[in-house]
């Protein structure tokens, strides 16, 4: 006898996988699809990470660091200095926000970033390293190309700009200047620049680029009339360094380089030591000098004494007035040591001209300037110490600070003082006193008295004295003791923070993982289905097995291993198709679902590391489902298996479960699950809050309530005797599978109700938008400038000198909010927000309104005090935040309570401390401070560039329409709130109605499960339906039979689903979504309903496909 | 009975199913013992619980009370992987129908008990059992075949060399011939009245055939889920 080799398991499972091979192919197509699924919905997040790192590498080029002081600038050179100490380049550019628009106003884009720049900066930025614009004229620019497209131009065609002048001075200061606050230039397009050449340069994370406009730095200095002068320094990374480097070391090593080659006047800053004064003096552009910079400086020496000087209204004493003077508080060596606080000294022309001697009183009259630029005239009396003859030190005109609009007048007449001037009060000895002593003070009070009355954010002194013999000390003094980060010049790792927030942004992986649920659900439903019904097949053999004494694990494990054979086969077969997956999935985020993405821009990427996941992962989960389905068959006897397989152990455990107990549980469940639904629906009716949480539970009650009825339905037809017919029958035969039937039943009517019970989550912008407690605040209008209004547009003046008529504006008003530039923190950005954008606002103004509905409610306050909580100073020294609850959660990744990491305007760290959140509404992208917190915090920001409008309902649109065109030079644009609103919402509803796309995909194949149980149902009874074909049945009658009762299965699976999704989704019905809104669910139903009657009548067809002779005579 | 050393010894066993509104009792204090070498045959109508009693008696089941003594180890201290091995060394089993796998060669077959072993080498010595047995049952040259080329009876054989290729001490048998004609019923028959007489081999089984009961040394009758002696019960 030639006898064969010893077999092993491994003969035995291969040859089971051969001899198998039919329901493994199955397995290996469920398998693979289910790989396919998961491996795509990671490559899709994988694809949305690369296109954002792609991006963020094309907005910055090979700038690792950048430092950008907005209203604070520096010299252009400071770039140059620091550039031959760092080897990665350094260049410098002019940033500002700007508008441009075609001549004939036809199109406009606001919020322009308009960047003056230099070839350093395209060797940065590019490429390539070319220079754009390439022409060498100055009125030649180039654009990037969404500006292009926004304003519809080519290259050749004429655009204008519009930029702010950059004043050192804010123009919410004193005396500060308000006409001529930009300038318009006329420029030809030379280059329309893609983003692969630097055209999207941006400092902010995010996916849509900013409106770009380059021209050469000279131009743009001359144009905002800051020649020499630059806010922007970028720098590249050191060659070697790869982009994970641009950590604190390398930062910390260009700060130190900046801390060594910055001068006084970086900080905008003049220390003067004219030889022939004997004091030297630091003044500042900026007239008022920051206060930490004050400290500093008076410090720098110790004979150093402040200086504060004032243009005050008015000085009077007995009726006679001198007007328009300066009074300068100081504590100089003139001042005796023993002047009080309410003690003045004036000047002999002063004195002369309101005839005061010492010890008379004298009047004066100033403005300070309120919130808004609201002047106040304010007075204080002061008694004559002393006169000052005008051969007295104190007799020196370069005490007055270089106020711009007054310092360059020749004559009284060309004063701009930010205010108006009442020119029939000036005199011809002021015109003579101005002529000859320009700007000396008339009248001195201590520094203490000066400061109380004219201090304010910007500052409390507007220049310090030192010995003149000191002044070489000072400045060095003065160059070690000021840190560079205090005046703005702080570099940020721009880089590290792109690439953080393009690989920490949504995660389009876990968002598709999501989507495609039921995808995946499906196909493992199929494989474990196909597995388990090859396994039941297998029943006797597994008997068999524990008979002769194999172990139930060993047996599992021996099953396993077919099935993690075909499973892996299968898996790596998805990996494949997964690509395929992602590719489309990817192109449908660029078109069909765009909303939900704002670029076209994604690209597909697969990384073999990324499907080498998703296949291993594919692979764990079938083998976990493999194994489930493997434990249950094992579980039986071994001669349970070996008599009668495992139809005979169901069949008695179906037997055994038919218990009255049973059946009443059913109908108790069914009755509770009803009042439930009932009750939830009056409370979602009766409360308009609660509608779709209510709602939700009363159709999750009706689903419940639809499938115990059913589970009713079966136990009876299985206990009541009936008197024969086709209904009878069929429902005895569906009873007799009661679990298998309820299982299929409830799985279509979940998979349906939750497909279309998530659409209750779609927003809906017009709902109650114009109710406070709305998304809108109650607010008509959102109003956005690209240029800081600094105005009160609520006050008569304030329209007046806007131009903004009373009629148009009547009962128009506005809650005006202060914007510190940052990241987009709203659904629309798909980066992870870093440094997220801050809005400042009167929380009062809010709060009287009542606007917004807080999901959150700051602790320790009411609903009707929650915005008030923003001026609450919080134990911790962190400043209090409130932001609209979706950006919290996904936009930041925080949640309440949590702290965010930020730095002022001085490079001070500080914290934001989330304290509550609005639900749902147009404050998305932003988080929202206390306007005192953030003058504090942010001094120089300029006005308000965000405003809320409340317009009288019929007259929004002429009020958008009248404030777009008026204030069309500061790029203000007003447009409806339930429009923005809808923009937002739009993010949210495209991927609801995505998972609802996939979700009825899912759906769909899992109709073809039902195909197969109804195939198994029909292969499990052929011998009695062989039997039916013996008495006579005609084929026709056992087909009829056998799709009657399948029908009846998926009829009430879909009309459970169905019905009780409807419920849930009501409140979007009464709230007007309408056919739109749901015309893709009822397309998707409608699918699905097809495919399923489909797929059954498909297996029932081939399924009775039998030679009933054969079946018998088998039996 | 033989005396000597009890294969396997029932005390006091009953066996009861649930059902759905009554309990259902099988077997009621059975009280039987099997000693090496023994042939035992049982018979009784059909729904008796002769199967029943089989299956206890093989470990595959357990008793609803009473003892079951296989070599004096107590069924009812072993866990589930101990009863499996006990039915792996020291029991073989025959049923109606022959369960060979339908995917496996004869030989593959054969062996398949044998798989079930952790001790190392026993599937070498097992191929030598299972060639002796094959050989003794006449399949030697059908070695290569499968399950479907094989008629009835050589599908019964085929199961008989499994059953012995672990060298059980006990042949448990349920209707060994029920699916065979009257030619290979009387083979099959002989064959194990051969290996009982030989090998010293223990064998019950449970059949309708009285001709095959007969060839047993004891005949037990199952009724009203008590074991009697058949020429009693008759």
């Amino acid at each position: 006898m030639d006898t064969p080799r010893i077999p092993t398991l491994w003969t035995y499972a291969l040859s089971g996988l051969r001899y198998y091979w039919r329901s493994h192919a199955a397995l290996l197509l469920g398998a693979a699809m289910a790989s396919a699924v998961l491996t795509g919905a990671l490559l899709v997040g994988d694809s949305v990470r690369h296109s954002l790192r792609q991006m963020a590498a094309q907005r910055l080029g090979k700038v690792h660091y950048a430092l950008s002081s907005a209203d604070r600038f520096f010299r252009d050179e400071l770039g140059a200095s620091l550039r031959s100490g760092w080897p990665g380049g350094v260049a410098s550019g002019l940033r500002l926000s700007g508008v441009a628009s075609l001549a004939d106003g036809s199109a406009r884009a606001n919020d322009v970033q308009v960047l003056g720049v230099n070839g350093e900066f395209w060797r940065l930025v590019s490429p390539s390293g070319e220079s754009w614009p390439t022409g060498t004229t100055d009125n030649v620019v180039a654009i990037n190309e969404r500006l292009a497209n926004q304003l519809r131009v080519h290259a050749g065609d004429e655009i204008v700009l519009r930029v702010p002048k950059a004043s050192p001075l804010s123009r919410e200061a004193p005396i500060a200047p308000q006409e001529d606050a930009s300038a318009a230039l006329r420029v030809k397009v030379g280059n329309i620049l893609a983003s692969n050449q630097g055209g999207d340069f941006n400092l902010q994370a995010s996916q849509i680029p900013p409106f770009n406009v380059f021209l050469p730095l000279a131009t743009l200095q001359k144009q905002a009339e800051a020649a020499g002068q630059a806010n922007l320094l970028l720098a590249g990374g050191v060659p070697g360094d790869p982009d994970a480097a641009s950590g604190t070391n390398r930062l910390r090593q260009l700060q130190s380089l900046v801390a060594g080659r910055w001068t006084l006047a970086d900080a905008q800053l003049e220390l003067r030591a004219p030889a022939t004064n004997r004091w030297a003096e630091l003044r500042t552009s900026r007239v008022f000098m920051d206060e930490g910079m004050a400290q500093v400086a008076v410090k720098a020496d110790p004979q150093a004494w402040g200086v504060v000087t004032y243009f005050v209204n008015e000085l009077s004493a007995g009726g006679r007035t001198t007007p328009y003077s300066t009074v300068c508080a100081a504590d100089g060596p003139w001042m005796p040591g023993d002047l009080k606080a309410d003690e003045m000294l004036v000047n002999q022309w002063l004195a002369e001209d309101l005839q005061v001697k010492p010890g008379d009183t004298l009047a004066m009259k100033y403005f300070v300037v309120g919130n808004r630029r609201n002047l106040e005239e304010k007075s204080a009396s002061f008694r004559v110490r002393a006169i000052l003859p005008m051969e007295m030190p104190s007799a020196d005109a370069r005490l007055m600070p270089d106020f711009p609009g007054l310092s360059k007048a020749e004559n009284c007449r060309d004063w701009d003082a930010g205010f108006a001037i009442q020119l029939d009060k000036i005199r011809p000895q002021d015109q003579a006193y101005w002529d000859r002593y320009r700007g000396t003070p008339k009248a001195f009070i201590r520094l203490a008295a000066g400061q109380r009355l004219w201090a304010s954010r910007f500052g409390s002194l507007t220049a310090v004295r030192y010995p003149l013999a000191s002044a070489e000390a000072v400045a060095d003094r003065l160059r070690r003791d000021l840190d560079p980060a205090q005046f703005g010049l702080a570099f940020q790792p721009s880089r590290a923070l792109a690439l953080a927030a393009s690989g920490q942004g949504q995660d389009f992986g876990q968002l598709f993982l999501g989507f495609s649920f039921f995808i995946l659900a499906a196909a493992l439903l199929l494989a474990v289905m196909l597995f388990h019904f090859g396994v039941e097949q297998r029943a006797p053999e597994i008997g068999l097995l524990l008979a002769v004494g194999f172990h139930p694990s060993r047996v599992r494990r021996l099953l396993l291993l077919e099935g993690a054979a075909v499973a892996a086969l299968g898996s790596a077969l998805g990996v494949a198709l997964g690509n395929v997956y992602a590719e489309g999935m990817v192109r449908a985020l660029t078109t069909i679902w765009r909303e939900a993405v704002n670029t076209s821009a994604l690209e597909f990427h697969g990384s073999f590391q990324t499907g080498a996941a998703g296949g291993l992962a594919s692979f764990l989960i079938c083998l976990a489902t493999l194994w489930h389905a493997a434990r249950r068959q094992v579980r039986h006897p071994a001669h349970w298996l070996l008599t009668a397989g495992r139809e005979m152990a169901d069949g008695l455990a179906s037997m055994s479960g038919h218990s009255p107990a049973g059946s009443r549980t059913a109908a108790w469940t069914c009755s509770g699950a009803i009042l439930i639904a009932v009750l939830a629906a009056v409370e979602g009716t009766l409360n308009s809050a609660l509608a779709a949480p209510m709602f939700f539970l009363a159709g999750a009650g009706l689903l419940t309530a639809g499938l115990a009825g059913f589970a009713w339905l079966l136990r009876m037809a299985s206990l009541r005797t009936r008197a024969p017919s086709w209904r009878a029958l069929g429902w005895k035969n569906l009873a007799r599978r009661r679990r298998r039937s309820l299982s299929v039943a409830a799985m279509l009517a979940m998979g349906t109700f939750i497909v279309i019970a998530v659409g209750v989550n779609r927003l809906d912008a017009n709902r109650d938008a114009n109710s406070r407690q709305s998304g809108t605040g109650g607010f008509a209008l959102l109003g956005q400038s690209a240029l800081p209004l600094v105005q009160d547009l609520n006050a008569a003046e304030g329209r007046d000198f806007l131009g903004l008529e009373a009629k148009e504006m009547a009962d128009v008003r506005l809650v005006p909010l202060r914007l510190r530039e940052g990241d987009d923190a709203s659904c629309l950005n798909l980066n992870r927000a870093q440094r997220p954008r801050l809005l400042g606002v009167n929380p009062r103004e809010l709060a009287e309104r009542q606007a917004f509905a807080f999901a959150t409610v700051p602790a320790g306050a009411t609903p009707a005090e929650a915005w008030l909580a923003l001026d609450r100073e919080q134990p911790d020294g962190s400043i209090p935040a409130i932001g609209d609850a979706a950006s919290i959660q996904w936009a930041l990744g925080k949640s309440i309570g949590d702290l965010i990491a930020m730095e002022d305007e001085n490079g001070r760290r500080f914290q934001l401390k989330l304290v509550g959140a609005v639900a749902h509404s147009i404050l998305q992208g932003s988080l929202v401070i206390s306007e005192r917190s953030f003058l504090k915090l942010y001094p120089s920001e300029t006005g308000s560039r965000w405003f809320l409008i409340d317009a009288p309902a019929g007259r929004s649109v002429a009020a958008a329409a009248h404030l777009s065109r008026v204030l069309r030079d500061y790029g203000f644009e007003a447009g409806s709130t339930v429009t923005r609103l809808a923009m937002l919402d739009a993010v949210q509803n495209t991927y609801i109605a995505t998972f609802q796309v996939l979700g009825g995909l899912g759906l769909v194949i899992g109709c073809l499960g039902m195909g197969l149980v109804v195939a198994r149902n029909v292969i499990e009874r052929r011998s009695e339906l062989a039997l039916l074909h013996a008495l006579g049945y005609r084929a026709r009658q056992i087909r009829k039979l056998v799709m009657w009762e399948h029908a009846v299965l998926f009829s009430i699976g879909m009309a459970v689903g169905l019905g009780a999704a409807l419920v849930s989704v009501a409140p979007n019905w009464s709230s007007g979504g309408g056919w739109e809104a749901y015309r893709t669910v009822f397309i998707l139903a409608g699918v699905v309903l097809v495919s399923g009657f489909l797929w059954t009548w498909l297996a029932a067809l081939l399924a009775l496909r039998q030679e009933w002779l054969e079946v018998l005579r088998g039996e | 009975m033989l005396g000597g050393m009890a294969v396997i010894e029932l005390i006091g066993v009953t066996k009861q199913y649930a059902g759905a509104e009554e309990v259902v009792p099988v077997l009621q204090g059975v009280d039987i013992r099997i000693d090496a070498g023994d042939s035992v045959a049982v018979v009784g109508r059909s729904g008796s619980g002769k199967s029943t009693l089989l299956q206890l008696m093989g470990a595959l089941d357990t008793p609803t009370s009473g003892r079951i003594l296989f070599a004096d180890q107590d069924l009812s201290e072993l866990d589930d992987n101990g009863l499996a091995d006990l039915r792996n060394r020291q029991a073989g089993f025959m049923f109606q129908a022959h369960y060979l796998l339908p995917h496996l060669t004869l030989w593959e077959n054969v062996l398949v008990p044998a798989l079930a072993s952790p001790v190392p080498g026993a599937v070498a010595a097992a191929g030598v059992r299972a060639r002796k047995y094959l050989e003794r049952v006449g399949l030697s040259n059908r070695l290569n075949h499968r399950p479907a080329q094989l008629s009835g009876g050589e599908r019964q054989r085929a199961a008989l060399a499994r059953a012995l290729v672990n060298g059980p001490r006990i042949l448990l048998a349920d209707e060994p011939t029920g699916a065979l004609d009257a030619a290979a019923a009387q083979n099959l028959a002989g064959l194990l009245q051969e290996l009982n007489r030989e090998e010293g081999l223990a064998i019950v089984l449970v059949t309708h055939a009285m001709e095959l009961a007969a060839k047993m040394r004891r005949v037990y009758c199952l009724r009203d889920g008590r074991l009697r002696d058949a020429q009693l019960a008759v």
